[in-house]
C-alpha cells in the first residue's frame, strides 16, 4: 500500500512537472526563436513574459470544443488524450537523479521506447477520425516517418546497451561516472538526436504537420484544449527524448560539484535548446526525402555502428 | 510485479487528467453550433471527395518494411545484454544475422520500394 | 523600316490580309499590324510559333460595330512585335477560332475574353469563366454592360446569391464525378498559396496528377475602371494591382499615356523614377525570398528578409509618403522630389545589403536541405516557356536573357551598367539564383541613378496640369517589373479616358504554367513550385 502511495504521489508531481515544463518550454521556444530571428519574443505579461504561455493556456482553456462534421467521434475524442498518455508514462523509468527515480524498471530503454511508439497512434488516430484531407495526409506521414525512424533510434541506442550491459537506465548512468558514451559512440548520437527528432515532429521533419503545405497537419481540425494537448504532449515528448539522450549519451547525473538532479536537468534543458535551435534554422524536408533518408542512410549506418561496436568491445575483452 | 502494475496506474491516471482537462474545456468553453463551423476545413471549400478513400499504396510498403526490420530487431536486443558472455561466436553469428538483414535492405532497396516514384 | 518588311514577309505570305500597317515602333510600340481574316488566323499563329515567337498578349476590343480580337507577337532576342487582328461584326456571341493549342498561353487569355466579352473560341478545350464566378451571367467589359447603375442589377446580385445556392449543385456534381480519386482544395484559405490562390489538386498518394488553378478571387476589372476614370483619375489603380512591386506598374501605366503624348519627363524625374524602381524591385525581390523560404520551411529567413525590406520601405517612405501601394508617378514627372538624408540612408543601405547577400547565399546554398528541395524540382523547359509565355525572373531561370530594360529600353537604362543574370537550370533553385542575382544588379543600377541624378525640376515643361486628352490611336507600352514583362495596350480615341486600356501582367502568364510544371510532383513541391512563381494574386486577378 505504501509503494501505491508512493507511485501516485509522484505521479501527480509529474503531472505538475510536465505541465508546468511544457508551458515553460513553449516559453523557451519563444525566447530562443526570437533571438534567432531579431525579434524579443514575449516581453510583457510577468518576468520577461514567463506568464505569456500561463495566459495563453488560459485563453486555450475558454475556447469551444468542436466535432466536425461525419468525423469518427470515439476516435477524435480518444486522440489527444492516447496521445499524451504513453508520454507521461515515459517519465516513469527516467533517472533524474542518483536515486531520483520512481520506478527503476530492468527493462526502462525499452519501456521509454515502447511508450514513444504507442504516441504516434494518437496522431494517426487524429489524422483519420477528423475527416478532413490534410489531417488524414498529416496522419498518414506520421505514421511512415514515425515507424521509418524508429529503427535507427533502437539501432543507436542498442551500441550503449552493449556497452553497459543493461537495459536499465539508472545502470546506463552508472556505466558512465567516467566517460560519457557521447565520447565513445559519436555516431551513434548523431543518429539517435536526429531520430528522435523526426519522432518529435519537429522542424526539419515535421512533416505530419507541415504548415505551409497541411495548413496545420493531424490537428487541423482540433481546437482549445484538445490541441493544447497535443501540443503539451509534443514538448513533454522533446523534453523525454532530451532527457533519454542526457541518460544514454550525456552521463546523465554525473558531474562535479553540482548535486546529480541539477546537473541532469542542465544537460536535458541543454539537449532541448539544441532541438529548438535546429528548428529555427533549417528548412523542412520533403516527406519521400525524409523517408528515404532513414532508410537509406540512418539504418545502414547504424546497422554498421553497431558491429564495429560488437568487434571493437571484442578485441578490447581479449 | 508491482512495478509492472504502475504502468497501468500511470496510464489510467495520465488518462484521467487529459479527459479532466477537456471535460474542463467543455464545460468553461461556449457552445455556438453551426453548419459552417462544423465542416472540415478545406481552404473554405465543401469537400469534393470523402478523405477516407483511396490512398496511395506508398505509405503501406513502408509499413511493411518496418515490421520486418523491427522483429529483426527484437532479436538483437537480448544479444546485446548478454552479448560479452557469448563470445566470439556470438559476435559471428549475430554478424552472419546482421548481414541477412542488410541483404533484406539491399533487396528492399534494389527493388525500389525505398523509391517514390 | 523597310527592312524589316523585307525580312517578314513570311507572316502573311499567301494568306487573306485585310490590311497592312507599319508602325513607328518609338511612336507607339509596335513594329507592325495586320488585319486578317479570321480563316488565316491559326496558320499565321502556327508561323510565328515556328520562328520562335511568343503570344504577348491577347485583348478583345468591343467596338461599336465589330468584336477585334488583338494578338500580339514577339520575340526574345531582338523586339518585333507585330499586332495581329481579328474582327467579327457579330455582336451577340462572336466566334474565333482558338490558338489554344498552338500556345498554351492563349488558353486563358482567351477564357478571359469569353469571361468578359462572351466571345467564343471554337474548339476551345475548356471555355469557362476565369475571373468572374462558373455562373455568372454578366459580361462586365462590354460596352453595353451598365453595372450597378443599369439593368444588369439583377445580374450582378445573382453572382452573390451563387455562394449560397449553386454551390450545393456544383459540389454534388464534383462529388459524382470524382468519386473514386482524391482531390483535394488548396487554397484559396491556405497559409502557402500567397494570397487568394485556389489550386485543385488530383492526387494519387502524395503525388500531384494533375493541377487547376482558379483564380479571380480578388477581381475587381481594373481595366473596367480605367475606361470610367480620365487618364489621372487612374493612376492610383497601379498601386492596386501588384501591391509587391508597384513602382514598376506605375512606371508602366505613366510611361504609356507619356509615350501616347509624345512628351518626355525631365531628367531629374527620370533618375528618380529609376531608382525608386529598382529598389521597389529590390524589397519585392527580398519579400520574395522570405516568404519562399517560409514555403520549404523555414521559417527565420523570413524576418531577415523583412528586416531588408524594411529599410528599404523606409526610403521608400520618405520618398513618397507610402509604405506598399505607391501612388508616385506622374504624367511628364514624379510627385516629390528627393528629400534631405534619403541619400545618406541609400549610401549607407547598399553595401549594408551586398554584405548581407553574400550571407544569404551561404546560410541558403549551403543548406543541403535546400538544395534538395529546389533542385530540379518545378522544370520549365524553354518550349513550354515560349508556349506559355512566361517572362521576368522565370524565363531568365530558362537561360534566356530576355528583360524589358535592355530589349526594349526605356527612360534612361540605357545609360545605366548593368546585367542581366541568367541561369540554365529551368529549376525552381535557377529562380532563386535569378532572383539573387538581380537584387545584386538592382543595388549597382539604384547606385549608379541615385549618383547620376542632375539638378532641376522633378515635372517635364509640357507636364500636363490636368488630366490629358490621349489623342486617338493604339499604343503599347512595357516595362520590366519584379516578375517580368508588364505591359499596357490603350485603344484612345481621343477623349478624356480610356477606350480599352488592356493590362498584359506578368504573373498572369506565369501563374498559367503551373500546372505543366507540376505533374509528377508531391504535394509538398507544390508550395515550392508556386513560390517559385512569384505571383502576387491581384495583378492577376486584377
Amino acid at each position: 500500500m505504501n509503494e501505491l502511495f508512493r507511485i501516485i504521489l509522484s505521479l501527480v508531481i509529474v503531472i505538475g512537472f510536465v505541465l508546468i515544463n511544457s508551458l515553460v518550454l513553449v516559453w523557451l521556444e519563444r525566447k530562443v526563436s526570437a533571438r534567432i530571428q531579431l525579434r524579443r519574443g514575449p516581453l510583457y505579461v510577468g518576468w520577461f513574459g514567463l506568464l505569456q504561455t500561463f495566459a495563453d493556456a488560459l485563453k486555450m482553456l475558454g475556447k469551444e470544443l468542436i466535432f466536425p462534421k461525419n468525423c469518427d467521434k470515439v476516435l477524435y475524442f480518444l486522440a489527444p488524450i492516447l496521445s499524451f498518455a504513453p508520454v507521461l508514462g515515459a517519465f516513469l523509468v527516467i533517472p533524474f537523479g542518483q536515486h531520483l527515480v520512481i520506478q527503476d524498471l530492468n527493462i526502462g530503454l525499452l519501456l521509454v521506447f515502447a511508450f514513444s511508439g504507442l504516441s504516434f497512434i494518437g496522431i494517426f488516430m487524429a489524422g483519420w477520425a477528423s475527416n478532413n484531407k490534410y489531417s488524414l495526409l498529416g496522419g498518414m506521414r506520421s505514421v511512415a516517418q514515425n515507424i521509418s525512424y524508429e529503427i535507427p533510434l533502437l539501432l543507436s541506442s542498442l551500441n550503449i546497451v552493449m556497452m553497459a550491459k543493461s537495459f536499465r537506465l539508472s545502470d546506463i548512468v552508472r556505466a558512465q561516472a567516467h566517460v560519457p558514451f557521447i565520447l565513445l559512440q559519436p555516431l551513434a548520437f548523431i543518429i539517435f538526436i536526429t531520430s528522435a527528432l523526426a519522432e518529435s515532429n519537429r522542424t526539419p521533419f515535421d512533416i505530419p504537420e507541415a504548415e505551409s503545405e497541411l495548413v496545420a497537419g493531424f490537428h487541423t481540425e482540433y481546437s482549445g484544449l484538445r490541441f493544447g494537448i497535443f501540443f503539451i504532449s509534443e514538448y513533454t515528448y522533446v523534453f523525454i527524448s532530451s532527457c533519454v539522450a542526457t541518460a544514454l549519451f550525456l552521463g546523465g547525473s554525473h558531474g562535479p560539484f553540482l548535486s546529480g538532479w541539477a546537473w541532469f536537468l542542465m544537460k536535458a534543458y541543454f539537449v532541448v535548446f539544441v532541438v529548438m535551435w535546429v528548428r529555427w534554422t533549417l528548412p523542412r524536408l520533403r516527406s519521400d526525402q525524409l523517408i528515404t533518408f532513414a532508410w537509406k542512410v540512418l539504418i545502414p549506418l547504424s546497422l554498421f555502428n553497431i558491429i564495429c561496436t560488437a568487434l571493437a568491445l571484442q578485441l578490447l575483452k581479449q | 510485479m508491482m512495478e509492472y502494475a504502475s504502468l497501468l496506474i500511470v496510464f489510467a491516471f495520465a488518462a484521467f487528467v487529459a479527459g479532466l482537462l477537456i471535460f474542463l474545456t467543455s464545460i468553461l468553453g461556449p457552445r455556438r453550433k453551426s453548419e459552417v463551423k462544423e465542416q472540415p476545413f478545406e481552404c473554405g471549400f465543401d469537400p469534393i471527395t470523402l478523405p477516407r478513400g483511396r490512398f496511395g499504396v506508398k505509405f503501406y510498403l513502408v509499413a511493411m518494411l518496418f515490421i520486418i526490420f523491427d522483429v529483426e530487431l527484437v532479436f538483437l536486443f537480448p544479444w546485446a545484454v548478454v552479448f560479452k558472455k557469448l563470445g566470439a561466436m556470438g559476435l559471428l553469428e549475430m554478424i552472419a544475422f546482421l548481414g541477412i538483414v542488410v541483404v533484406g535492405l539491399v533487396y528492399a532497396w534494389k527493388k525500389g520500394a525505398l523509391e517514390w516514384e | 523600316m523597310t527592312q524589316t518588311q523585307n525580312d517578314t514577309h513570311w507572316i502573311t505570305e499567301g494568306l487573306t490580309v485585310e490590311s497592312a500597317l507599319e508602325h513607328v515602333y518609338a511612336k507607339n510600340g509596335f513594329h507592325q499590324e495586320f488585319v486578317i481574316s479570321k480563316d488565316s488566323l491559326r496558320e499565321l499563329a502556327q508561323r510565328f510559333r515556328s520562328r520562335e515567337y511568343f503570344l504577348e498578349c491577347l485583348s478583345v476590343v468591343d467596338y461599336p460595330d465589330h468584336f477585334e480580337c488583338c494578338y500580339q507577337f514577339n520575340r526574345w532576342d531582338k523586339i518585333h512585335r507585330v499586332l495581329v487582328k481579328v474582327r467579327n461584326p457579330d455582336k451577340t456571341h462572336p466566334h474565333f477560332p482558338t490558338l489554344s493549342d498552338i500556345y498554351e498561353g492563349a488558353n486563358w487569355y482567351e477564357r478571359e475574353g469569353y469571361d468578359f466579352f462572351g466571345v467564343i473560341f471554337d474548339n476551345h478545350p475548356h471555355l469557362t469563366r476565369l475571373l468572374l464566378p462558373e455562373t455568372a451571367k454578366i459580361h462586365p467589359m462590354r460596352k453595353d454592360f451598365k453595372g450597378d447603375s443599369g439593368t444588369d442589377v439583377e445580374d450582378v446580385l445573382a453572382l452573390i446569391e451563387y455562394e449560397d445556392h449553386q454551390y450545393e449543385k456544383v459540389s454534388q456534381e464534383l462529388k459524382n464525378k470524382y468519386q473514386k480519386d482524391y482531390f483535394i482544395n488548396m487554397g484559396p484559405q491556405h497559409p502557402s498559396t500567397h494570397g487568394v490562390l485556389r489550386l485543385l489538386l488530383h492526387l494519387d498518394g502524395e503525388r500531384v496528377l494533375e493541377t487547376y488553378p482558379v483564380i479571380g478571387y480578388s477581381h475587381r476589372d481594373h481595366e473596367r475602371m480605367a475606361e470610367y476614370k480620365n487618364y489621372l483619375q487612374f493612376t492610383p489603380n497601379m498601386g492596386r494591382m501588384d501591391y509587391v512591386g508597384a513602382m514598376s506598374f506605375n512606371f508602366g501605366y505613366i510611361g504609356l499615356i507619356e509615350k501616347a503624348l509624345g512628351m518626355a519627363p525631365s531628367p531629374r524625374a527620370e533618375y528618380i523614377r529609376v531608382f525608386s524602381t529598382e529598389l521597389n524591385r529590390i524589397a519585392s525581390h527580398l519579400l520574395w525570398l522570405g516568404t519562399y523560404l517560409l514555403d520549404l520551411g523555414a521559417m527565420t529567413p523570413f524576418f531577415y528578409c523583412f528586416d531588408d525590406r524594411e529599410n528599404i520601405l523606409d526610403m521608400l517612405e520618405m520618398l513618397t509618403g507610402e509604405r506598399l501601394t505607391y501612388n508616385f508617378f506622374r504624367f511628364g514627372g514624379v510627385a516629390y522630389d528627393v528629400p534631405e538624408g534619403l541619400g545618406d540612408q541609400l549610401k549607407a543601405f547598399i553595401p549594408k545589403m551586398r554584405g548581407r547577400l553574400k550571407d544569404y547565399k551561404i546560410l541558403i546554398e549551403k543548406n543541403i536541405i535546400f538544395m534538395k528541395r529546389t533542385k530540379e524540382i518545378g522544370v520549365l523547359t524553354k518550349d513550354q516557356a515560349l508556349s506559355y509565355g512566361v517572362t521576368g525572373p522565370m524565363l531568365r531561370a530558362c537561360g534566356i536573357a530576355y528583360d524589358i530594360r535592355k530589349a526594349e529600353p526605356y527612360s534612361i537604362y540605357p545609360e545605366m551598367n548593368f546585367e542581366i543574370p541568367t541561369f540554365p537550370g529551368c529549376d525552381t533553385f535557377a529562380r532563386y539564383q535569378v532572383r539573387l542575382a538581380e537584387i545584386e544588379q538592382s543595388l549597382r543600377i539604384a547606385e549608379q541613378a541615385f549618383a547620376k541624378m542632375p539638378e532641376g525640376p522633378i515635372k517635364g515643361e509640357k507636364a500636363p496640369k490636368v488630366s490629358p486628352k490621349v489623342p486617338a490611336g493604339e499604343f503599347y507600352f512595357a516595362v520590366e517589373s519584379a516578375r517580368g514583362h508588364y505591359g499596357e495596350y490603350l485603344v484612345a480615341n481621343g477623349s478624356a479616358n480610356p477606350y480599352r486600356l488592356k493590362q498584359r501582367t506578368p504573373s498572369y502568364a506565369n501563374l498559367s504554367s503551373l500546372s505543366s510544371m507540376l505533374s509528377g510532383h508531391l504535394v509538398a513541391d507544390v508550395v515550392a513550385v508556386l513560390g517559385s512563381t512569384d505571383v502576387v494574386m491581384p495583378e492577376i486577378d486584377r
